[in-house]
């Protein structure tokens, strides 16, 4: 703990991690695994960071990290689980709302295989270009394009709302 | 707000404390680095010309029926090298502050090519291109090369001669040559062929071996559960990593590196050499091996989970070896490959292009947190100029290359890299 770097690499985790485990959340719903994601990204870094610039690049750096772990292990758990149970929107009763909202929020997320969830999180909850995303999850942009496409089709239908927006064409 | 921003603050409204526990996480990380280090040769990327062949008796590896199977060579026991005077390298040819710059590009000095020019990269804040230049440090002018054929993602230098450079890229999952020809002023960039599954992600290990890279590969996937069960002697290391090299002039030619397997691997005269089971060094030629004891200073007894590892100093073969306790050691051959002597540090040892390098705590203990440059002989230390723990970057041509990385506030104001000439005998 007494080198520099090491100083320097708690500054950047704690100005980070915050943002980081949310980007995480968004794309495994689960906080405790969130968590879990972005330490495993934390420690990869730190590994790295003798030999890793420290620039502005270093946000994007970690963010494609937690994308990578996320994807990887999004992949091992959908080909070993099965989903027992699935929220209908209809059956949210009034005064539980902002739960139920957030549980069907979470279920339709959930419906998304890895990468697509990864698309639709980094383009427009971290506000990403496609060229940017593409970069992060090292695929074409037409790839990028075409699985956020896909994640939108998706949400509309779980969500039995087809005028879902993403802000972007309008 | 678009329907999107509101299904994420949904989703996001029940967010719990974050508990993460920030030293247990510098702990693990500590623990990864310290085996990765152990595992792999770091610091030691750029090609090894086979500048001088040294006479290498070579016998045939006595695996076949009838022949009868070697006896282990006995460890030999060297002398510590004795550290001459310490020398303090005149002003620096090149003094190079990198403060944010307005547009938010980055620059770095990322080594030394063998006709003595910095290579500078240039990274873009958001978009563009990663520009690449040489800079004559006699002149601080940077000479800009033409833009490289695409974006390049943390390109790590492989090879800097006077008619090429060659760059690893990777753009997991796929990795790439990026390769210019100084002669003809053009880049090309290839993808490796079989794309490997490297240990990590983000710093895969790299050995240039003559004309070829060694890749550490995972076996299977990145795995750190079965990297812990390795390190718990739970199962063999090469159940979790295994070795590949690509042809630096093809990266269509990439093909798997059995022979080396569960060790380190380094170069000595462009060939590959690793140590077996803490006891021996075998150096290749082809399918012929040679097998050369290994040695240790008094007091050194290599760590059980540790991997010596074996690489070059200017002409010099060294093996580096983290002992009980700690110290380590870099123990220097003789032209015959005969174990002679070892520079022992309480602090880490490495090696950095023809130099030796000593980290903490070596030469005295009221600087405990410096590097020290030391030539193989041990005839003189060179203290670097820097903050408290600068970082090496590169050496040749009679040039030092370093880095003061020290500040916390690196981030906002940038490295300050230093370029000094050699002082001469």
């Amino acid at each position: 703990m007494a080198r520099g770097y090491d100083t320097e690499f708690l500054d950047f985790v704690e100005g980070s991690r915050g943002r980081l485990r949310r980007t995480a959340y968004l794309m495994c719903g689960d906080w405790d695994r969130a968590a879990d994601l972005v330490q495993e990204a934390f420690i990869r870094l730190y590994v790295a960071w003798p030999r890793i610039d420290h620039g502005p690049g270093l946000a994007a750096y970690a963010r494609r990290t937690v994308a990578h772990i996320a994807i990887d292990q999004g992949r091992k758990r959908s080909s070993s689980e099965v989903v027992r149970e699935r929220v209908a929107p209809t059956e949210a009763a009034d005064d539980t709302a902002g739960v139920a909202d957030r549980l069907v929020v979470l279920a339709a997320l959930g419906e998304l295989p890895p990468r697509q969830r990864a698309c639709l999180v980094l383009r427009f909850y971290e506000d990403l270009g496609v060229a940017e995303v593409a970069q992060i999850l090292g695929c074409r942009q037409g790839t990028v394009k075409s699985q956020t496409s896909r994640a939108l089709e998706t949400l509309r239908r779980t969500l039995g709302d087809p005028a879902l927006t993403d802000g972007a064409a309008s | 707000m678009t329907d999107l921003d509101r299904i994420f603050a949904a989703a996001l409204a029940d967010e719990p404390e974050d508990g993460m526990d920030l030293a247990a996480l510098v702990v693990e990380g500590e623990r990864r680095r310290t085996l990765r280090r152990r595992l792999a040769i770091s610091g030691v990327a750029a090609a090894t010309a086979a500048s001088v062949l040294v006479a290498v008796a070579v016998t045939r590896a006595g695996t076949g029926d009838g022949d009868p199977a070697p006896a282990d060579p006995p460890i030999v026991r060297v002398p510590v090298l004795e550290l001459g005077d310490v020398v303090v390298p005149d002003e620096p040819l090149l003094q190079h502050h990198d403060p944010a710059r307005g547009d938010g590009a980055r620059d770095s000095y990322d080594g030394i090519t063998d006709d003595g020019l910095v290579v500078r990269r240039r990274a873009p804040a958001e978009s563009g291109r990663t520009t690449f230049g040489l800079v004559d440090p006699a002149t601080g002018a940077t000479d800009w090369l033409p833009e490289p054929p695409q974006e390049v993602f943390r390109p790590r230098p492989l090879v800097l001669e006077a008619d090429r450079l060659v760059f690893f890229v990777q753009d997991s999952p796929r990795y790439h040559l990026l390769t210019f020809d100084r002669r003809a002023g053009t880049w090309s960039m290839e993808q490796i062929a079989a794309p490997p599954k490297v240990l990590d992600p983000h710093g895969p290990f790299t050995v240039v071996v003559g004309d070829r890279l060694y890749l550490l590969q995972s076996a299977h996937h990145y795995d750190p559960e079965c990297e812990s069960r390795a390190e718990n002697g739970e199962v063999p290391w090469d159940t979790c990593f295994v070795w590949s090299s690509v042809a630096l002039a093809d990266a269509g030619d990439h093909r798997p590196e059995p022979a080396v397997a569960g060790t380190t691997v380094g170069s000595y005269e462009g060939q590959p050499v690793v140590v077996r089971g803490h006891q021996e060094v075998v150096l290749f030629d082809g399918e012929d091996e040679r097998t050369v004891p290994l040695g240790l200073p008094d007091g050194c007894e290599p760590a059980a989970d540790s991997f010596p590892s074996p690489t070059q100093a200017g002409d010099t073969l060294i093996v580096l070896v983290d002992c009980v306790g700690p110290t380590t050691a870099a123990v220097l051959y003789d032209e015959r490959l005969t174990p002679v002597s070892a520079l022992v540090a309480a602090g880490q040892v490495g090696v950095l292009g023809e130099f030796l390098t000593i980290r903490k705590e070596a030469v005295s203990e009221a600087r405990p947190d410096v590097l020290r440059v030391v030539d193989v002989q041990g005839d003189r230390v060179y203290p670097l100029r820097g903050g408290p723990a600068p970082a090496v970057t590169d050496s040749g041509a009679g040039l030092l290359l370093w880095q003061d990385p020290s500040s916390g506030e690196v981030a906002r104001r940038g490295h300050t890299y230093w370029v000094s000439e050699v002082p001469p005998d």
